[in-house]
């Protein structure tokens, strides 16, 4: 029996990382604005040059999730186009070149939406299954 | 054991270094105290009760001073028993590239802010103390300004070349990031940043002056004045694609009395022979660089020329790397090995002048001069595997084998007895731990 599983243990750590990462394949981010510009769009890129900290002209204040948020590693994935590690290195060059600084980090998404909520020109992103209050502007949604 | 000791004596040193950081990090909390004071509508006093509440004098600190910070300890053993690579023998050695570092931003006002970066150094070629202290002013979120002790912005990395964490590399590829360049520079710099669409595109000019020590080779300091350095520095990046040239120009002279002394002496009777003992010139650099990241793999590579008139010591090359790496996630932790190539083709400095007779004392003298270790051609190629394990968001651990090839008739950075057959070929071996909070 234990032989079984010793022989078994790596295709089954492997069919769990293959669900998981079937499920964040599944998932959509969706990115939220509060602001007045009811039809604003924006690409891909703009995303996340805006969530990068890149200068734009747009009046809009990012703000994100805490590094282990399933919601954050979506975001990362499939707007970013980078993992975590990469995404931390990036800002500790921006930070350590007194360049810029990542956007406020919210505890989870509920405090992220109350946030931007309340703050004209906030942006967040959200799982694509996160009820939104009206009012609220969607600027892009990720596949 | 050695390397015990040594590792004792990086502990020992960062240990030293905190006292200074503690001491140079409060005048900025109290300038932010000051700060917050003067906009504050109601005075507090720092009577217990108000001392940690939201209103008082520490609260308003944590909001206007941030504290974060950098460490890596890095080891590492030369093969080669002939020969000295930048510090590196062969014995274990942790002091060369290990340092601790604290960053202190104060918020003077919505647009005004200061930046301290304290830094201790293991290495003895390095002084410990304030690497950066800058007042930086953002007038609109397009424009940057700095003044003060700035990091020498020249090539893709070089604004966080301390910071390990931020590159893949243990040392970023030698032939390029050469210890020709000072670390820093006192000066002004101004930024302007927008976007044409999905580009982001920043340009930047900076203004300023180094007087210190460059050590070349190992415990070689060489004493260097490099005045009105300037320099245009244009990136662009769409997505996780950047790229950045620059040029740059500045007066540069090696301070090296002695030598000045004995031109001079040449100089009524022998000017051509005087005239090749000239440490001063202006110097021409150009950088380009790329990068691209994505999900699986990052690709980086980078070039850089110095050129200018003939100058006894100062060496006019090309040099380049390519760089490129793949990401596993074997237990959904990030790993990525990566191989780098790079080279850096230094030009042959000019020969002596055949000027002085050979009976003469002097000419002995004059061709001695040639002999020091100011003159040596460092060309070099290297070609380095390493890997990179991001442990979790703020600790990476990396392994580095760089191989290390010079012609024969080459120095190739490397310090060796002349005497020694030493065949100008080595293995440099590498272990780090990067961290930042």
């Amino acid at each position: 029996m234990r032989r079984l599983l010793q022989r078994l243990k790596r295709p089954l750590l492997l069919a769990v990382l293959l669900a998981f990462a079937a499920q964040v394949q599944a998932a959509g981010v969706l990115v939220v604005a509060n602001t007045d510009d009811r039809d604003l769009k924006l690409t891909r890129i703009e995303v996340r040059n805006l969530f990068m900290g890149e200068a734009s002209d747009l009046a809009l204040n990012a703000i994100a999730l805490p590094p282990d948020n399933l919601t954050r590693v979506l975001f990362n994935t499939k707007v970013v186009g980078l993992t975590e590690s990469r995404i931390q290195a990036y800002w500790a060059q921006m930070r350590f070149s007194g360049r810029k600084q990542p956007p406020r980090e919210f505890e989870n998404e509920a405090k992220a939406l109350e946030y931007v909520l309340a703050n004209e020109g906030a942006v967040g992103y959200f799982s694509q299954d996160m009820p939104l209050p009206e009012g609220l502007v969607i600027l892009y949604r990720s596949d | 054991m050695p390397e015990k000791h040594e590792l004792l004596n990086t502990l020992r040193a960062v240990a030293r270094a905190l006292p200074l950081l503690t001491v140079l990090g409060l005048p900025c909390a109290a300038l932010a105290g000051e700060a917050g004071g003067a906009f504050a509508s109601t005075t507090t006093s720092l009577l217990p009760e108000n001392l940690f509440s939201n209103k008082s004098l520490f609260g308003r600190l944590s909001e206007r001073v941030r504290f974060s910070g950098f460490a890596r300890l890095v080891g590492g053993y030369l093969d080669d028993g002939d020969a000295n690579y930048q510090g590196y023998d062969n014995a274990i050695s942790y002091d060369q590239h290990s340092l601790f570092a604290l960053q202190t931003d104060v918020e003077l006002t919505e647009t005004l802010s200061f930046t301290t970066q304290l830094l201790a150094h293991a290495s003895a070629a390095r002084q410990s103390g304030v690497e950066w202290a800058y007042l930086r002013w953002r007038p609109s979120k397009h424009w940057r300004f700095k003044a003060g002790r700035l990091r020498t912005p020249i090539y893709l990395h070089s604004d966080t070349i301390d910071v390990g964490f931020s590159y893949p590399w243990i040392i970023p590829p030698q032939p390029v990031y050469t210890p020709y360049s000072p670390s820093n520079i006192t000066g002004l710099s101004a930024a302007y940043q927008f976007n044409i669409r999905e580009w982001g595109i920043e340009t930047k000019a900076y203004w300023g002056r180094f007087e210190g020590a460059v050590s070349v080779l190992d415990k070689f300091p060489v004493d260097v004045k490099v005045d009105k350095l300037r320099g245009l520095i244009l990136a662009v990046n769409r997505g996780n694609l950047r790229l950045r040239a620059s040029y740059h120009r500045a007066a540069l002279e090696i301070k090296a009395p002695a030598l000045a002394r004995f031109a001079g002496q040449l100089r009524p009777r022998f000017p051509k022979s005087a005239d090749s003992l000239n440490t001063k010139t202006e110097i021409d650099f150009m950088q380009a660089g790329v990068s691209y990241d994505t999900l699986d793999y990052f690709l980086k590579a980078e070039w850089t020329r110095m050129s200018h008139p003939p100058a006894f010591g100062i060496p006019t090359y090309d040099s380049y790397y390519l760089s490129g790496g793949y990401t596993f996630y074997p237990f959904n932790l990030p790993i990525t090995p990566h191989v780098t190539f790079a080279n850096i083709s230094v030009d042959d400095a000019p020969p002596p002048v055949n000027e002085i007779p050979r009976m003469s004392p002097l000419r002995f003298a004059y061709l001695g001069a040639f002999q020091s270790d100011l003159i040596g051609n460092d060309s070099l190629r290297s070609l380095s595997v390493g890997l990179r394990w991001d442990v979790n968001p703020a600790v990476a651990l990396k392994a580095e084998w760089i191989h290390l090839r010079a012609d024969r008739d080459k120095r190739g950075f490397f310090k060796f007895d002349r005497a020694a057959d030493f065949d100008r070929k080595a293995n440099l071996f590498l272990l780090g731990l990067e961290w930042v909070f």
